[in-house]
C-alpha cells in the first residue's frame, strides 16, 4: 500500500520519537499506573499485594499526624524558599546585567555553586552549620551574635535549609540574564523619553518583559520545591522532631524504610494532585501577569 | 558536482535499523544474579557447572564490604569450592546503604540468595517472615552448639515465630573506652576492668566523670565557677549506644525488657526504669554537663571518643574500627558499671547468617553456613570482620589479631563482657521495627537537642506511638 505524504511524514516522526516514548511507557507510565494500583493495596514487596480499597487514602487524611507534618514543612520550605530563589536570582542577574570589568568572573562565580551535585553541597552544609565549629556562627560571633544550633534546633533546622536553597540561584540567574537580554532596548528608550525613572522602568518594562522567565523559574521551581528530598535525606533525616520531614522524605521512609509500598504509592499520588493543582493554578494566573513578545492584551 | 544527501526514506531506514536494534539488545536474556559482576571490587568464585548446587553468600547487612575483606571473603568461598563437589558458593558483595533494596528485589524477583551473612539482630528483625527456622537442620545433623558461649545461644531465636534463623557467629560486646591521660590530668584512679567490682557504679562513674568535665579556663563541673558554655571536655558519652542501641540502655537501670511485652503487643517504653534511665540521661547533659549534647557533639569526627575530649565512652568492639590505633592519646577499656540497682549489662551486637525461605537451595546453604561458622572457620571470619568469635575455641585467634593492633587493650574485659550481654537482645525484633526505630530515635534526639527534657513526657509521648505502631503491625496480621 502506498503512502501518502503525510502519512509517511507521521510514520518518520513517531519512529524518531519512539525511542523515548518506549522509555515513557514502561519507566513512566507504566509505573505510575501500576502505583495508582498499589496505592489500593497492602504491599510490602516480599509478600504480594492485598487489596485494601480506600483504607491507605483513609488513614493519611484521618489518622496520620505526620502526613500533616509533612505537608505542613513542605508548604513552609514552598512558601519561604521560593521566593527567595526567585528574587535573588533576578536581583543578581540585574547587577550582573550591567557591563563591569570582570562580568564574566562573576556570572561564573555565581553560576558554580548550581552544578555542584546534590550530596556534596549536602556534606559541606552540615559542615558550615555546625554550631561550634561551623563557619556560619563563626562569622556571627565575629559581630557579637550567638548563632542558634542551625541544624540541630527544632526552630532552625527548616530555615537552616531555606537559606542553604539560595546556594543555587545561579541556575535561574543564568535565565533571568537570558531574559534580561531579550527585553528590547526601544521600550527603555521610549520610558526614558516619557520621564520614567528607573524604578518606574524596571516595573514597567523590564518585569512584563521577563515575565515569561519568572513564570517559568515559577513552575519549575515550585515543582522542585515540593519534591524535597536530597538535603533533607543527607543533612537531617526529617530531624530533629520532624522538624524537616518533607513530604518526599516521608514517602520514601514509608517506602523504603517501613516497605508499605501501597501506603508510599498513595502518598505520591496526593503529592502529584498538589504538584498539579498549584501548576494549573500558576498557569491559570498567568494570563494577569506573564505577556510575552508581540501580543496584544 | 551535487552531493547526494540522505533522502527521507534512507533516514526512516536507519532509524527503523537502529530502533530495532536497540530492541533487540534489551531483549537479550538477563544475566542471572549469581553470575553478574559484585558491586565492589574482588574476583568471584567460579560459576557453577555440571550438577553442583550454586550457592549465593549476599553481604551487605553489616561488615564485609571493604575491599580487602571481599578479597578474603572470596580466598574461603575459593577454599570451600575445592573441599568439596557438590555445591559451588560465590558471593553477592552489595554497599549497606543498597543491601535492604537490593535483598527485597532478589526476593521479589524470586532469585532469593541462600545466604546473607553477616547480618545483624537488627537486620534479621527487618524481614522476620523471611528466614528458614534452622532448628530442624540443627536436630537432623545433631549439631553440637557446646563450643559457643552459652549466653549466646539464644541470640537468634525469635518467640513471635517460635524459631531460630542463625547460629551464634560474631560478637561486638559493649565497654567504657578510657583516655588514660585526662585521668592522669585530673589525678583519677582508672576505672576497673573486672566486671562486679563493688564500687564500680553509675554513682562512682558520675562523681569521675564531673572531675573530667572542664571548661576552657579548666574548671570542672564541680566547681561553681564552670561556664558551661565554654566547655571543652567532657567526662562521659554514650552517644553510641544512644544511637545504635537506645533500647539496651533502660536494662542498666534494671528493666527485665527492651520496650515491649512478652508478646510484644504492649508497648513498655515508659516503665519506670526507662524513665529513670533517660532521665538520667537528660540531667547528664543537660545539669551536670558530663555528656555532650547533640548540638556539642555535631564534631568532625564521628566517634567523639577520637577527639581525645572525652574521658569515657560507652561503645561497643566495632567503633575499634574507626582509627584506634592513630590516637594521639593512650587509652584502654574497662567494664560497664552497675546501674542503680545493681544490674551489670552490657548490650551486644551480634552477627549470624541466615538463609532466605525462597532461596532455591536452602538445605544447601545450611551445608556452607555449617562449613563457615565451623571450630576452624569462624575465627578465619572474625578476622575478616574484626569481631569475636561466638565459639569460646576462637578466643586465642581474636587475642593475637587484637594484640598485634592493640597491643596494650585489657582483653579480658571483653570476654568477660560476653556474660553480661543484655537479655532479651535490644536490638532484636519488635513490630514494624523500622518504624520503631525512627520514633525511639527522634525521642532520643529530642533530649539530646534540649528541646524536652522531661524524660517522662518524653516516653509517656513516645510509647503512645509506639503503642498505635504495634497495634497496627497486629491488625495487619491477624
Amino acid at each position: 500500500m502506498k503512502l501518502r505524504p503525510s502519512q509517511r511524514e507521521a510514520l518518520t516522526a513517531y519512529g524518531l520519537i519512539s525511542p523515548w516514548l518506549v522509555g515513557f511507557l514502561i519507566f513512566t507510565l507504566g509505573p505510575t499506573l501500576v502505583s495508582l494500583v498499589l496505592a489500593l493495596t497492602r504491599y510490602s514487596i516480599t509478600n504480594p499485594p492485598i487489596w485494601v480499597g480506600l483504607e491507605n487514602y483513609q488513614k493519611i487524611f484521618t489518622d496520620d499526624p505526620l502526613f500533616r507534618q509533612a505537608v505542613k514543612v513542605t508548604f513552609t520550605y514552598v512558601i519561604l524558599a521560593l521566593p527567595l530563589q526567585l528574587i535573588l536570582g533576578l536581583l543578581l542577574a540585574l547587577l550582573l546585567n550591567a557591563q563591569v570589568p570582570g562580568l564574566s568572573v562573576w556570572r561564573t562565580i555565581y553560576f558554580l555553586p548550581s552544578v555542584i551535585s546534590g550530596v556534596a553541597v549536602a556534606l559541606l552544609w552540615i559542615y558550615i552549620f555546625n554550631p561550634r565549629f561551623g563557619v556560619l556562627n563563626w562569622l556571627l560571633s565575629l559581630v557579637g551574635i550567638e548563632g542558634p544550633a542551625w541544624l540541630e534546633s527544632t526552630t532552625w533546622a527548616l530555615p537552616s535549609l531555606v537559606l542553604m536553597s539560595v546556594w543555587g540561584v545561579g541556575g535561574s540567574m543564568i535565565l533571568y540574564l537570558a531574559g534580561l537580554q531579550g527585553v528590547p532596548t526601544q521600550l527603555y528608550e521610549a520610558a526614558k523619553v516619557d520621564g520614567a525613572n528607573a524604578w518606574r522602568r524596571f516595573w514597567a518594562v523590564t518585569l512584563p518583559g521577563i515575565s515569561p522567565v519568572i513564570f517559568y523559574s515559577l513552575v519549575i521551581g515550585a515543582i522542585g520545591a515540593f519534591q524535597y528530598f536530597t538535603n533533607a535525606y543527607v543533612m537531617t533525616r526529617g530531624g530533629p522532631k520532624y522538624a524537616t520531614l518533607f513530604y518526599n522524605l516521608y514517602l520514601y521512609n514509608n517506602a523504603f524504610r517501613y516497605f508499605e509500598m501501597g501506603y508510599a504509592s498513595a502518598l505520591a499520588w496526593i503529592l502529584f494532585v498538589m504538584i498539579l493543582f498549584f501548576t494549573l493554578l500558576t498557569f491559570r494566573s498567568s494570563s494577569l501577569w506573564v505577556y510575552y513578545e508581540g501580543q496584544v492584551k | 558536482m551535487q552531493r547526494k544527501g540522505l533522502t527521507r526514506r534512507d533516514f526512516l531506514h536507519l532509524s527503523t535499523l537502529t530502533i530495532a536494534g536497540l530492541v533487540a539488545a534489551s531483549c537479550t536474556p538477563a544475566v542471572p544474579p549469581a553470575q553478574a559482576p559484585a558491586e565492589t571490587s574482588g574476583d568471584t568464585a567460579a560459576p557453577a557447572s555440571g550438577d553442583k548446587q550454586r550457592v549465593t553468600i549476599f553481604v551487605g547487612f553489616g561488615t564485609g564490604t571493604a575491599p580487602e575483606q571481599v578479597k578474603a571473603e572470596n580466598e574461603l568461598a575459593d577454599e570451600y569450592n575445592a573441599s568439596q563437589d557438590k555445591i559451588a558458593v560465590e558471593y553477592l558483595v552489595v554497599p549497606y546503604e543498597d543491601a535492604i533494596t537490593k535483598f527485597t528485589a532478589m526476593v521479589a524477583a524470586g532469585t532469593a540468595p541462600e545466604l546473607c551473612m553477616p547480618i545483624g539482630v537488627d537486620g534479621v528483625s527487618w524481614f522476620l517472615d523471611e528466614w528458614v527456622d534452622i532448628e530442624p537442620y540443627i536436630s537432623r545433623d545433631n549439631y553440637d552448639l557446646s563450643d559457643f558461649y552459652t549466653s549466646t545461644l539464644d541470640l537468634h531465636k525469635n518467640s513471635v515465630r517460635n524459631a531460630t534463623f542463625g547460629l551464634p557467629g560474631t560478637l561486638y560486646p559493649s565497654m567504657i573506652y578510657y583516655n588514660e591521660e585526662l585521668f592522669d590530668a585530673a589525678g583519677l584512679d582508672y576505672p576497673p576492668h573486672s566486671f562486679g567490682e563493688s564500687d564500680w557504679t553509675y554513682a562512682r562513674l558520675e562523681e569521675l566523670a564531673l572531675q573530667m568535665s572542664m571548661d576552657a579556663a579548666g574548671m570542672n563541673a564541680t566547681e561553681p565557677t564552670f561556664d558551661r558554655d565554654n566547655q571543652v571536655q567532657w567526662g562521659y558519652d554514650e552517644s553510641c549506644q544512644e544511637g545504635n542501641n537506645p533500647r539496651s540502655l533502660a536494662m542498666q537501670w534494671g528493666s527485665k525488657h527492651s520496650g515491649f511485652s512478652e508478646d510484644y503487643r504492649t508497648a513498655r517504653l515508659n516503665d519506670p526504669e526507662w524513665i529513670d534511665r533517660w532521665q538520667w540521661v537528660s540531667d547528664a547533659i543537660w545539669k551536670k554537663a558530663i555528656m555532650a549534647s547533640e548540638q556539642e557533639n555535631r564534631t568532625i569526627q564521628i566517634n567523639p571518643f577520637l577527639t581525645g575530649k572525652v574521658a569515657m565512652y560507652f561503645c561497643h568492639t566495632w567503633t575499634l574500627g574507626e582509627a584506634f590505633q592513630d590516637t594521639e592519646f593512650a587509652w584502654n577499656i574497662a567494664a560497664v558499671p552497675a546501674g542503680p540497682t545493681g544490674a551489670i549489662m552490657s548490650p551486644m551486637s551480634a552477627d549470624t547468617f541466615t538463609i532466605p525461605s525462597s532461596a532455591q537451595n536452602p538445605d544447601a546453604g545450611w551445608e556452607v553456613a555449617k562449613w563457615m561458622f565451623s571450630e576452624t572457620n569462624l575465627p578465619k571470619l572474625c578476622g575478616i570482620w574484626n569481631c569475636l568469635s561466638a565459639r569460646q575455641s576462637g578466643q586465642e585467634a581474636f587475642k593475637q589479631m587484637m594484640q598485634d593492633k592493640y597491643p596494650r587493650m585489657d582483653l579480658q574485659v571483653i570476654f568477660d563482657a560476653v556474660q553480661y550481654l543484655d537479655k532479651p537482645l535490644a536490638e532484636g525484633w519488635v513490630p514494624s521495627p523500622k518504624q520503631v526505630l525512627d520514633l525511639v530515635a527522634n525521642s532520643v534526639g529530642i533530649i539530646r537537642t534540649g528541646d524536652n527534657q522531661d524524660a517522662k513526657a518524653v516516653l509517656d509521648a513516645l510509647n503512645v506511638e509506639v503503642q498505635k505502631v504495634t497495634d497496627e503491625y497486629w491488625a495487619q496480621r491477624s
